[in-house]
């Protein structure tokens, strides 16, 4: 593991207003992720994963504290540096795949790629479906795939630009057991190979375990679990 | 920014989405047809007109005038360079001896030489010249047709007997409204004479001619001419001002069409903000994921604007074909009201212009929905749960206003004239706001009603209309305004018919024979009687004119007083004298005075209030008229309001008995026959013995307003029908748009146990709803506007047309409910388990 932080998380705390009250989604959280390391959110639904995933990847802005990722302060940047900064350090793998429907497989897979302007998009595509063991299928739309491949193609979109951290919202959240696994060797094979720092957020005990570290949320509190042997 | 990515983006989206993109735009087809087909054609009637106004004239010069030639009339006349000809055109009676019919006719005597542009087209063709040679006729065919006339036969117009030498196929400048009452026969000049019609006190209007040599500068003689024209009480039409006027004719019906037609691209600019609305909803977490995976706000509203961009030039590109193939239907249309003959061509310019607006157009209403993109947040792609922002920023608020200026400077500038846009714009404006008003009034009237008692489908149906992304607004807007539309349309068609139709009353005279000459009365009389026909009224008139006003003499006040409208001055009075005022009349100045002695210097006189207006007198003012030679000093001592709608004989000036009595004049006999045949009959034998007689059968007058009307309205329907259309479209866009919405309800409610019966009831119910709300919403926009056109503009009292009204209404309730219910697609006849895989989809 890269003993350099790639995620500081310092006194980071979000809280919403609903029904004229305020209620605090995550409270005073301080974490540092080290680069290419494997990181598991957990905890019942409502403690505050998805909030805090959301936090790190710079889609929301917390209301105290503050984040820096990859060296950079996100409260510094705007809406479209945000964007910017996500398209460059950062890949995502959802629950519900979050496919663009109208694209197919490879287009997909290009789409953060070409983004950044990178011009071998589609050979860095054709490789990672070829990885993902679907290069018979590059031009199946979305509703052409089962969930297992859908998520297999968001993978590959996920690691095409090759992300400093890889954010994972319950990845094996819609898929049986037997594609949950398949889907989970893939994501650790591709962090590996690449050197991505992890970070998921989930329910699957198995999945958290094979993470190096795991953070418990209980209503937006966040604690360490005891570090697990790899 | 990316904008190779964003363009990408946009191509590939497309492939998989192009229906609903389509569906977005093609609102816009309709009205960029409409548009494109009027203005395009517009460009080729001032072609025509350009290129053929000679012909249209039939001369370089015409000089008209209602008096014979004077000395110095013929000098002035002789002192122009080049060829001449004459014509003579009166109205009179045509009679038929062989099938014994008759009807007025407008009879024109010309010489040799015209037209000397254009032709009399006739069949057969050498008719046009045999006519002149052989002292024949020229008949309009629809007499022709009408009474089944051939060529040899004959028509006897006035005393005198012509041999129908052909059929009269077009005149130059074409048929006008005028030979639609009174078709045309053409007879040689020479021959007016002893059809013994050129009779005093008759209404001649002479024609003089002129073709110029090729060496003389057409607008400069004219400009040379004028003053004397003027001095002389004449009237002269160049090449250049009947161009100038024919395009100005042209300028006003396109402007009309065009405006009617603009309609149509408002409403599917509306239906296209809406669908513009549906598709950016859809799009949400297609957004939140691009924006998540990097792309900025900018690239998505570009890869957005670019497809909403592409879409609208294909529908508008399909509007201006649609718009090419119409304008090529609309010379059959038009036909009858076009004085060239018109070569239709695209006009390029037209098309790219009608094009640019609707594109313009369409992105000013897509504008709003485009803007709201870019606040999908990313954060949607975790929580899809959460909707974007909906406070309204500075931003915003710019956006807006930079959207409704848009809209405002595309309709100024298509428009032309800012107080005509302006006007427009408001009319719009007020009736989208009170349907807005009905609209939310109708969803908060039925989220109170609870309608508990009802069945589940009817409350369902009925939820529908305010559940959260309903399409009520935007089908009451265009709906409703294309119902209000159409209802106003019908409404004045029936205004100005059932004005034409009140003269035509049980109290009221329908037949009228005017040039009785005074030996002529008693006869007439007696004949009256034989027929067992009422004489209504006769009325004497006097032809008389005007030698000063409040002593400043008549030539004077033409050169000096602009104020004073020249016809005013040079017109040929036709005056009458009598005791009492006629029912047509109200005295709102002065006293009334009905006759005075023989011997009076100052005759007191009524004048009709708008004439006396224009000539700017008072009562008391003092008028000098020349009545055949005598000046007869009048003042005036009262001033009467005439209806001129009502079909009897109305004068500007009434003297009293005892003064004018025995000056030259001629008889106007009213009367009203009881039936067709009644009227055919004693109109027959009138002719046959009274030659000089001309009769108007008012029931024929309104046959033929009732024939023109309908023609003008069927051109008016079409383009109304454009509406209409777009209306359809938008409902069709907003059902289609919002068809897995309701897939899902469906869905969700069958598996809940509702029968197909339920699904298909609760839809039928929520369209049925929205077709009577917005039917009626648009008749009683319609009832408003032609009570404001009722008191306003026909100045007739208001009558509520049931009959259009209810066409209307049923009309866009069936119309509704059958394309909401079709454009469901049949979610209600659909299984559960195709549906939820289409939704997944």
């Amino acid at each position: 593991m890269d003993d350099a932080v790639i995620v500081s998380l310092a006194g980071v705390g979000k809280t919403f207003k609903s029904a004229g009250r305020q209620l605090s989604a995550v409270k005073d959280v301080d974490i540092e992720i080290h680069q290419s390391s494997t990181c598991a959110l957990v905890g019942p639904s409502g403690s505050g994963k998805t909030t805090l995933l959301g936090l790190c990847a710079g889609l929301d802005r917390p209301t105290s504290g503050t984040i820096r990722v990859g060296g950079k302060s996100l409260e510094d940047l705007d809406e479209d540096q945000l964007a910017r900064h996500r398209g460059q350090q950062i890949g995502f793998v959802f629950q519900s795949f979050r496919l663009l429907p109208t694209l197919t497989a490879i287009e997909n897979i290009m789409v953060p790629a070409e983004l950044l302007g990178l011009e071998d998009a589609r050979s860095r595509a054709l490789e990672l479906l070829e990885r993902v063991g679907l290069s018979e299928r590059l031009d199946h739309y979305p509703a052409q795939l089962s969930g297992g491949e859908k998520q297999r193609v968001a993978l590959a979109r996920a690691f095409i630009h090759k992300p400093r951290l890889l954010i994972a919202d319950e990845p094996t959240g819609n898929l049986d057991a037997e594609t949950s696994a398949v889907i989970q060797d893939l994501l650790f094979a591709l962090n590996r190979e690449s050197g991505t720092t992890l970070i998921i957020a989930t329910h699957d005990p198995e999945l958290a375990e094979r993470c190096q570290r795991v953070f418990k949320l209980h209503a937006g509190n966040v604690t360490e679990a005891p570090q697990v042997s790899q | 920014m990316n904008l190779s990515f964003a363009l990408h983006l946009a191509y590939r989206d497309a492939r998989r989405g192009a229906g609903a993109l389509l569906v977005m735009a093609s609102a816009i087809v309709i009205g960029v047809a409409a548009l494109v087909s009027v203005s395009s054609f517009k460009e080729n009637l001032l072609e025509a007109v350009e290129m053929q106004t000679r012909e249209v004239l039939g001369a370089d010069l015409v000089v008209r005038s209602r008096r014979k030639a004077t000395k110095e009339v013929s000098a002035f006349l002789e002192s122009i360079p080049g060829e001449k000809a004459r014509g003579i055109s009166l109205a009179s009676m045509a009679y038929f001896p062989k099938s014994r019919n008759s009807r007025l006719v407008q009879v024109k005597a010309v010489s040799d030489g015209y037209p000397f542009f254009g032709q009399l087209v006739t069949e057969p063709p050498q008719a046009e010249k045999n006519f002149r040679t052989r002292a024949s006729a020229l008949v309009d065919k629809s007499i022709m047709l009408q009474f089944g006339l051939r060529e040899g036969e004959q028509v006897r117009i006035g005393k005198k007997l012509f041999t129908i030498e052909g059929t009269l196929l077009s005149v130059p400048g074409g048929f006008d409204m005028r030979s639609a009452v009174a078709p045309q026969i053409f007879i040689p000049l020479e021959e007016l004479e002893s059809t013994g019609l050129v009779a005093l006190g008759s209404l001649l209007r002479y024609r003089y001619y002129v073709k110029l040599p090729p060496e003389i500068n057409r607008v400069e003689l004219a400009d040379t001419l004028r003053p004397e024209v003027r001095e002389l009480g004449l009237r002269l039409v160049s090449v250049e001002s009947r161009r100038e006027r024919l395009g100005e004719i042209i300028t006003n019906v396109y402007q009309f069409l065009d405006l009617i037609g603009f309609i149509a691209i408002l409403l599917g600019g509306i239906g296209v903000g809406s669908a513009a609305s549906i598709y950016a909803r859809k799009k949400k977490t297609f957004v939140a994921t691009i924006r998540c995976l990097g792309a900025s706000r900018q690239e998505a509203l570009v890869f957005f604007s670019i497809q909403v961009l592409v879409c609208g030039f294909l529908c508008v590109l399909l509007g201006a074909f649609l718009g090419v193939l119409l304008q090529m239907q609309l010379p059959a249309l038009l036909g009858d009201f076009i004085p060239v003959q018109v070569a239709v061509s695209t006009n390029w310019m037209s098309v790219l212009t009608s094009m640019t607006l609707g594109v313009v157009l369409l992105f000013s209403f897509a504008l709003v929905p485009l803007w709201r993109i870019q606040r999908f947040p990313p954060l949607l792609t975790l929580r899809s749960e959460m909707e974007p922002e909906s406070s309204i920023s500075r931003s915003d608020i710019i956006l807006y206003g930079a959207a409704l200026l848009l809209l405002v400077a595309v309709c100024v500038i298509h428009v032309g004239n800012l107080k005509v846009a302006s006007a427009y714009l408001a009319g719009f404006s007020v009736v989208l706001l009170l349907l807005w008003l009905l609209s939310v009034g109708l969803r908060r009237l039925l989220r109170l009603m609870k309608g508990e008692a009802l069945p589940f489908s009817l409350r369902q149906g009925a939820a529908n209309l305010f559940r959260p992304f309903n399409q009520t607004l935007t089908i009451m807007l265009c709906t409703g305004t294309a119902a209000c539309v159409v209802c106003v349309v019908l409404f004045i068609e029936k205004a100005i018919l059932a004005r034409a139709d009140a003269s035509m009353s049980i109290e009221r005279p329908n037949m009228i024979l005017f040039d009785v000459q005074s030996d002529q009365e008693a006869e007439l009389r007696s004949f009256f009687e034989d027929y067992k026909m009422p004489l209504l009224s006769s009325v004497p008139i006097v032809t008389m004119r005007l030698e000063s006003v409040k002593g400043r003499p008549v030539a004077e006040l033409r050169k000096k007083d602009k104020e004073i409208p020249r016809w005013t001055l040079t017109r040929e009075y036709r005056s009458t004298y009598r005791r009492t005022l006629s029912s047509t009349e109200e005295i709102v100045a002065g006293t009334f005075v009905s006759e005075v002695s023989a011997g009076s210097t100052r005759i007191p006189i009524s004048l009709e209030e708008r004439i006396a207006g224009n000539l700017k007198v008072a009562l008391g003012d003092e008028l000098v008229f020349n009545v055949q030679g005598i000046a007869l000093t009048t003042y005036v001592s009262s001033i009467r309001k005439v209806d001129w709608e009502r079909v009897s004989p109305n004068f500007f000036v009434v003297f009293p008995a005892g003064v004018i009595d025995d000056a030259p004049q001629n008889l106007v006999f009213v009367t009203r026959f009881a039936t067709p045949e009644d009227g055919a009959k004693f109109q027959r034998a009138a002719v046959e013995r009274f030659p000089n007689v001309s009769i108007v059968d008012l029931s024929l007058i309104l046959t033929t307003l009732d024939t023109v009307v309908s023609k003008i309205s069927r051109v008016i329907e079409l383009f109304t029908s454009f509406s209409v259309v777009t209306a359809l479209i938008v409902l069709a866009g907003a059902v289609w748009g919002t068809r897995t919405q309701r897939a899902e309800e469906s869905v969700l409610l069958k598996t809940l146990g509702a029968s197909r019966r339920v699904v298909l009831v609760t839809l039928a119910t929520e369209y049925l709803i929205l077709g009577v709300c917005a039917a009626l919403s648009g008749c009683i926009l319609a009832v408003a506007a032609n009570i404001l056109l009722s008191i306003y503009a026909f100045k007739i009292d208001f009558t509520l047309a049931f009959g259009p009204a209810s066409v209307v209404f049923l009309g866009v309730v069936v119309a509704t409910l059958t394309v909401g219910v079709i454009g469901s697609g049949g979610t209600y006849n659909r299984s559960v388990l195709d549906t939820l895989r289409e939704i997944e989809e």
